[in-house]
């Protein structure tokens, strides 16, 4: 069983921090159960590398020497080792949310852990190392004193002790006090107060201050300094928490046990309840788990859900002393990690949508793909207007050229004839000698015109030629349109072929009359 | 044995067992354990007052494993224990001290020793009860030590004892208190029986718990069954303790499917709740819980909501079991299953019942009452499905009488989201498209009053889940009204501006959502964190979407809609490529959102074409 980083998250955050070691530890020759491995990460009951040589004479405890090492891995939001002081520790927990805290948010800083671990000494600390409470009201001041020129800011604390001993008539709350201190240092007085005062408790298995939970609350009110109607008020509350030592209470003790963590087996049947619990699943959403007085649940119901961030600091200790404590506060701490409220729970539906996207995707590129044939086609469109402009403009040409020709044949004839003509006139009027000269000069005149007819007769040919061909390119287009027809987007440039052949057939027809007319 | 010695035995050991029964925090505060202190001296008194054991010659092949030993000594013929039972009563007493200071000082060594002292003699009426318990509590010292299979070997050793005892023998044997009491104060047999059965049922509920601890979760069902089972048999129960603990094990049965089990669970659960006040059971009856009104209300409160997770759980099964890759009903599922189910219930049945059945004669009964109104089969029509909607419905207005709003904020936003579940689930059954609208409509006209009550603060993430549900079914919604308008020939402008208000009120939630995670100064975050980007970021792929299926006629508006679609599937694309670790949340959105940002702009060129031709 090794524990992935799968579910850290973001609204609540779980931190360990390992004590060193005591004198009495180190002495007793008792070894360490636990290895910090980086900021994140721990190991449990690590595998031990050295063989011992004198094999199971160690003075350690039987049952240890018999089992297994667990070797298990945990993973947290932050580890600190033996040697970590106070400052980082705040650093890397209350430091962080204070932000928050100023936005108006909730913030929850709890310490948890077997008695003797480090929790007290974590969150109250000693006056001459001071804990989280004691640095977060530092800094927190010092935060107000910053935008005091913005805001009017005002606190109250109260300081609190929660037993559990009567959990099923509700939290009782014994002492509470509300202050309003004006000043740092008037906190600082009350925390070293409710510092002394816990301190008075003797911290060994004692009955009382095990079953009891010191509880440090800070209320936060902020107000804007300009004067509108619309006064904002922002109202937060930081709860520091230095809970009740987590070690099992004695077996046989029926009510106040169900808080057990570990493998033990719970011997009354009215705990029976707790075991079916487990056996349901949290992290499944469709089931209804009735609610149990877990009373740490119940005095942090508002400090876990909603927006409000929940720093959880694990104190441990590394000696094989605490070995099942130890186990039992890091199992804990890593179960909390998961225990969050999450959103996704509409995932069924969500198939659905995904389908209709890609359809949708699917529909607009069919689209594309029809709107670039379409630019294709309009490209052909072009082109074959291109083309046939080209062959009419061809056409037209020849049509010209052949008219040309036509008129110069005509010209020609008419030339001959006029020749023929003249001849006859001087054949009648003029003298032999004349005659002969002219007759020579007219054939010469008439072979002219012969060649010349010829010569326009062949150019004539050609032209019919080329207007054949250029026929044949037409019908040629034609057929090809015809076949890009088919699917439907060309019948207009069909239609305008015609209409053009039409026209400048008839242009045609036209000049010819024309031409024969005149 | 001379009877001052004896009278004095009796008495020391009276007065031990008194000390040890002392609660805890009777004890003076500095000294928690002084009663148990006492205690232990006393048996040792007792224990040197009985004289050194006469067989500890024989002790020594057998010594060093007490479990092995114990299996073929399970062996011997009954006779032969019984020959040798008047024998061994001093050893008995011996071993009853020894299992008491083992008890007290958690002491293996003694339990041990009580085990060897007794091993012969185990099947015998005399010895059985404390062999049995003995092992129980060897059992429970070595789940302490953490080495669960020991205390599992032991604990599943007294099971087969007991039933070995039970088939061979049966009749009550005797309490191991009994060895210290005068002839005339011994127990009468029922009362002899009823305290070897509790020890009996303890074992199992220990075995419930060593599974559990294994992970063997069904077998420690199983267990924690049987205990339940047993509390009634014996009528060593609390009934409203008993009724919660039933209907919280239906619960792990509808995780595993078993709807069977669930429902018996549940039946059982309300027909003992309902002895509360009627019935005065002795057991365990430590404080009078059902006199406080408050707890018997929010009880009942509790078994209605497990009541509602059960009908939600059958009916979403069902859906499961029968929707195609849409969610869409799967009518050639639907009749695979329907043919299925005529052979299940002939075969099945009868035999799981018989395996759980909670009580005889008219507590069974009554139980069955309960259940014949509750099918436990998955629903296969709308017909089936309203039923249990119907059920689950009751359950509700069950549970909302106790979580009321004021006071059980979340408790009652829960149920009213089963509700809403409810609902949804089963206009998956319905077949005509306006009542599912209808269906969802009435999702939405119980889940927006809930947001305008609460504290958008205090309440983020429900508000939120609230939110994406609301959306949700305004995007069910339009898009049922867009298929109803697809059928119609020519769908007129009341339907198109319908389908518009849906949209824009699925967008108005979504919108809440995403504006829910700016920070106090309103601006959204760069990095949005983990818990909430893949809801983040599926509300943004929706609002896209929402934002490309506004009907308009008027070209301009469509185009500045597809712009801001456009933006939102920029987003997504851009966010991931900021971040990439978030692509991997939200794999299928993504791929959509890229080829969306590409396709887009060409749909719109090709739209401002359009526009400046016309």
């Amino acid at each position: 069983m090794s524990v992935t980083e799968e579910d850290l998250c973001h609204h609540m955050k779980v931190v360990v921090r390992v004590r060193p070691e005591n004198t009495k530890e180190k002495a007793s020759g008792f070894h360490k159960v636990l290895h910090v491995v980086d900021k994140h990460i721990l190991v449990f009951d690590p595998k031990q590398e050295e063989i011992s040589f004198f094999h199971g004479k160690k003075t350690m405890n039987r049952d240890i020497t018999k089992r297994q090492n667990k070797d298990l891995k945990f993973v947290f939001d932050a580890v600190f080792d033996e040697t970590s002081t106070q400052l980082e520790v705040f650093e890397h927990t209350t430091k962080p949310i204070l932000h928050s805290f100023l936005n108006g948010y909730n913030c929850t800083v709890l310490a948890y852990g077997a008695t003797g671990a480090g929790k007290t000494h974590t969150m109250l600390g000693s006056p001459a190392d001071p804990g989280v409470m004691y640095l977060t009201m530092l800094d927190l001041y010092k935060s107000m004193d910053e935008i005091k020129e913005e805001k009017v800011c005002s606190t109250a604390v109260s300081y609190l002790e929660v037993s559990w001993q009567y959990a099923q008539k509700g939290v009782v709350v014994q002492g509470l006090t509300l202050h309003q201190p004006k000043s740092s240092e008037e906190i600082l007085q009350l925390l070293d107060n409710g510092n002394r005062n816990r301190t008075q408790h003797p911290t060994d298995t004692n009955a009382t201050s095990s079953r009891s939970h010191a509880v440090f609350q800070i209320y936060l009110r902020q107000q804007d300094k300009t004067a509108s109607i619309n006064q904002n008020v922002r109202i937060a509350k930081m709860t520091l928490i230095d809970l009740a030592g987590s070690e099992r209470a004695s077996a046989t003790s029926a009510k106040g046990t169900r808080f057990i963590e570990g493998t033990n087996i719970n011997r009354s049947l009215l705990a029976l309840g707790n075991v079916i619990n487990a056996l349901a699943d949290t992290k499944k959403k469709n089931q209804h788990i009735p609610y149990r007085n877990s009373k740490l649940t119940r005095l942090l119901k508002d400090s876990l859900g909603g927006n409000c961030q929940t720093i959880m600091i694990a104190a441990v200790s590394p000696s094989s002393v605490f070995y099942d404590d130890t186990y039992n506060t890091l199992k804990y701490a890593n179960r909390l990690k998961s225990n969050v409220l999450n959103l996704d729970n509409h995932i069924t539906q969500y198939v659905k949508i995904c389908n209709e996207q890609k359809k949708e995707i699917l529909m607009l590129k069919e689209k594309l793909k029809a709107y670039e044939e379409q630019k294709i086609l309009c490209f052909i469109f072009v082109r074959f207007q291109e083309i046939l402009n080209c062959l009419f403009q061809n056409r037209e040409e020849i049509r010209q050229e052949y008219l040309k020709l036509e008129m110069l044949l005509k010209e020609n004839e008419l030339k001959s004839f006029y020749q023929q003509q003249c001849h006859k006139q001087i054949e009648m009027m003029c003298s032999e000698d004349k005659v002969e000269k002219a007759t020579c000069k007219r054939d010469h005149r008439l072979a002219m015109l012969k060649t010349r007819r010829c010569y326009l007769e062949k150019k004539r040919e050609e032209e019919l030629k080329q207007f054949d061909e250029n026929t044949n390119w037409l019908h040629r287009v034609q057929t090809e349109m015809g076949l890009l027809g088919q699917n439907g987007s060309i019948p207009k440039v069909h239609t305008w072929f015609i209409f053009r052949f039409i026209v400048l057939e008839l242009n045609f027809l036209n000049s010819l009359l024309c031409k024969y007319l005149s | 044995m001379a009877d001052a010695p004896w009278a004095e035995i009796r008495e020391k050991f009276q007065t031990a067992l008194a000390l040890s029964r002392v609660e805890l925090h009777k004890n003076p505060e500095k000294e928690p354990y002084k009663s148990k202190y006492s205690a232990r001296a006393l048996l040792e008194e007792v224990k040197a007052l009985l004289g050194p054991a006469p067989e500890d010659e024989d002790e020594r092949p057998q010594a060093d494993d007490s479990l092995g030993a114990g299996e073929h000594a399970l062996g011997l013929p009954a006779e032969l224990v019984e020959a040798e039972g008047p024998v061994a009563q001093g050893a008995v007493r011996r071993a009853v001290i020894e299992f008491h200071l083992g008890e007290l000082s958690a002491g293996e060594e003694h339990l041990v020793k009580c085990l060897r002292l007794l091993r012969k003699y185990r099947l015998s009426h005399d010895c059985v009860s404390l062999y049995i318990q003995a092992q129980n509590n060897l059992g429970i010292l070595w789940s302490e030590r953490e080495e669960i299979e020991t205390a599992q070997a032991y604990l599943e050793s007294s099971e087969a004892l007991y039933n070995q005892y039970m088939k061979e023998i049966g009749s009550p044997p005797l309490d191991p208190t009994e060895h210290f009491l005068p002839e005339e104060e011994k127990l009468p047999e029922q009362e002899r029986s009823k305290r070897f059965e509790k020890v009996y049922t303890h074992n199992l509920y220990y075995l419930a718990q060593v599974y559990q601890h294994m992970e063997m979760f069904e077998k420690a069902a199983h267990y924690c069954h049987s205990t339940l089972k047993r509390q009634l048999e014996h009528n060593a129960y609390h009934p409203m303790e008993w009724a919660i603990n039933a209907a919280t094990l239906s619960q792990f049965y509808i995780n595993k499917q078993c709807f069977m089990e669930a429902r018996h669970c549940l039946s059982a659960a309300n027909v003992i709740f309902g002895q509360i006040g009627k019935i005065r059971t002795t057991e365990d009856t430590t404080e009078a819980e059902g006199d406080v009104p408050e707890l018997y209300h929010q009880r009942k409160g509790e078994i209605a909501r497990c009541w509602i997770k059960y009908c939600l759980t059958l009916m979403q099964n069902a859906q499961l079991s029968m929707q195609d890759n849409i969610g869409e009903l799967d009518l050639d599922k639907q009749s695979e299953l329907r043919a299925l189910r005529k052979k299940e219930l002939d075969e099945e049945e009868s035999v799981r019942k018989k395996a759980v059945q909670f009580g005889t004669g008219e507590l069974c009964d009554a139980i069955s009452a309960v259940e014949e109104k509750v099918s436990y089969l998955r629903p296969l029509d709308f017909e089936e499905a309203r039923e249990l909607f119907l059920t689950g419905q009751h359950y509700v207005f069950e549970a909302k009488e106790f979580f009321q709003i004021d006071g059980y904020v979340t408790d009652h936003i829960e149920v009213v989201q089963d509700h809403s579940a409810l609902f949804k689930v089963l206009a998956f059954f319905e077949t005509d498209m306006e009542r599912r609208c209808k269906m969802h409509k009435r999702r939405i006209a119980m889940l927006e009053p809930l947001i305008v009550d609460l504290n958008p603060q205090y309440y983020l993430l429900v508000n939120r889940q609230i939110q994406f549900e609301i959306a949700h079914a305004y995007y069910d919604m339009m898009d049922l009204k867009v298929a109803i308008a697809d059928k119609l020939r020519d769908p007129d402008s009341h339907i198109v501006k319908k389908i518009n208000n849906l949209n824009k009120s699925a967008l108005k939630y979504y919108q809440l959502f995403l504006d829910s995670l700016r920070d106090p100064n309103k601006v959204f975050p760069e990095h949005i964190g983990e818990d909430v980007l893949r809801p983040a970021m599926l509300a943004k792929f929706r609002v896209a979407r929402l934002y490309g299926k506004i009907i308009t006629a008027d070209p301009k508006k469509e185009l500045e809609n597809l712009a801001t679609s456009l933006e939102h599937y920029k987003f997504i694309v851009d966010y991931c490529e900021k971040h990439p670790e978030a692509a991997q949340e939200i794999e299928v959105e993504l791929e959509l959102s890229k080829e969306m940002v590409s396709l887009l702009p060409t749909k719109m060129e090709r739209f401002r074409t359009k526009m400046a031709l016309t």
